[in-house]
């Protein structure tokens, strides 16, 4: 078995309309995290679980060793950040957005023998139903 | 922490309902394209004849450990160039069929090199690669579909190894 062996070039911070804050863990270990499970969720649903209280705001990555690169999303308006510079995506106002955030995870066979998976990207940004009814989605990449 | 992932591999006939391998290996590292139907073989014992067929593999890739959702799942052959007279055939499939060195049906000629962006789409499955319902999202320990592969060669290939390929799967993970 293998997994993702390099650290996690950005860190996630989850930021609530009622002022919570979830920090991802460097070992991205789920609050209720079982030991004995064969499976577990990472932190992200933690993010998932609080949303059930408060709206969520603000989601940022946070690059450890280099915060001049950190990437931020204002949910409440759609409006970016990377490393300070604001920006927005065409999307509508007034709509309800929801985070969407992934890592694109690549593994390789190379000559017939299986490498170990590593991360490609980090992925972030929101999705919206449109007064049509479709869902829209505004998702930016930042490369591992 | 992360998903932990590893390559899993069906051989033998096609057994039960959704059929699958007879035997089923585990934490397997190597796809090796040869004259026998097994994992553990060395390539070097059982070389394709020119003008003859590998055995296909069914490889599938196995997700557990720490994750929220598998989603995205992509699989192309991404780097290396085949020998002339050898062609790579391959597909992504729910479906398992007895092993032979016959062409495989329901398998694409993926020799050329593709972008692992246009990759063919790989859906997911907790009950096995074979699982009747794939998704396209994992929330649980699970599968891969099958991730077929078959060397085909004519009387013109060559001797020897061919040149290195390099052969991607791609997931989202968060």
């Amino acid at each position: 078995m293998s997994t993702v062996k390099q650290p996690l070039k950005y860190l996630w911070t989850a930021i609530f309309e009622d002022g919570h804050i979830i920090a991802q863990p460097e070992d991205d270990r789920y609050t209720k995290h079982d030991d004995t499970a064969d499976h577990n969720p990472s932190a992200f649903r933690d993010i998932l679980d609080y949303q059930d209280k408060s709206p969520l705001e603000h989601f940022l990555l946070v690059p450890p060793e280099d915060d001049t690169q950190l990437v931020s999303l204002d949910l409440t308006t759609g409006e970016f950040s990377l490393g300070g510079f604001p920006f927005k995506l065409n999307c509508e106002t007034s709509v309800d957005r929801k985070l969407i955030y992934f890592r694109n995870i690549a593994q390789d066979y190379i000559d017939g023998v299986a490498q170990d998976p590593y991360v490609e990207s980090y992925n972030v940004g929101f999705e919206y139903k449109n007064k049509d009814g479709r869902t829209v989605k505004r998702i930016i990449t930042v490369d591992a | 922490m992360a998903a932990t992932f590893e390559y899993n591999e069906d051989n033998g006939a096609a057994t039960g309902s959704p059929a699958k391998g007879t035997s089923r290996t585990t934490a397997v590292t190597q796809v090796n394209w040869k004259a026998v139907d097994d994992v553990a073989t060395g390539y070097a014992t059982a070389p394709v004849n020119a003008g003859e067929n590998s055995f296909p593999k069914y490889q599938f890739g196995k997700f557990t450990g720490t994750f929220n959702q598998i989603s995205n799942g992509l699989w192309a052959h991404t780097a290396g160039v085949l020998p002339t007279g050898v062609t790579l055939f391959g597909a992504v499939t729910s479906s398992y069929a007895t092993p032979s060195q016959s062409a495989t049906a329901g398998l694409s000629d993926i020799s050329s090199v593709t972008a692992i962006t246009s990759g063919a789409a790989v859906l997911f499955s907790t009950v096995g690669p074979e699982g009747a319902s794939p998704t396209a999202t994992l929330s649980a320990a699970g599968y891969t579909q099958y991730l077929v592969t078959q060397a085909r060669t004519t009387g013109a290939a060559p001797t020897g190894d061919s040149d290195v390929l390099t052969l991607t799967l791609r997931y989202s993970e968060n």
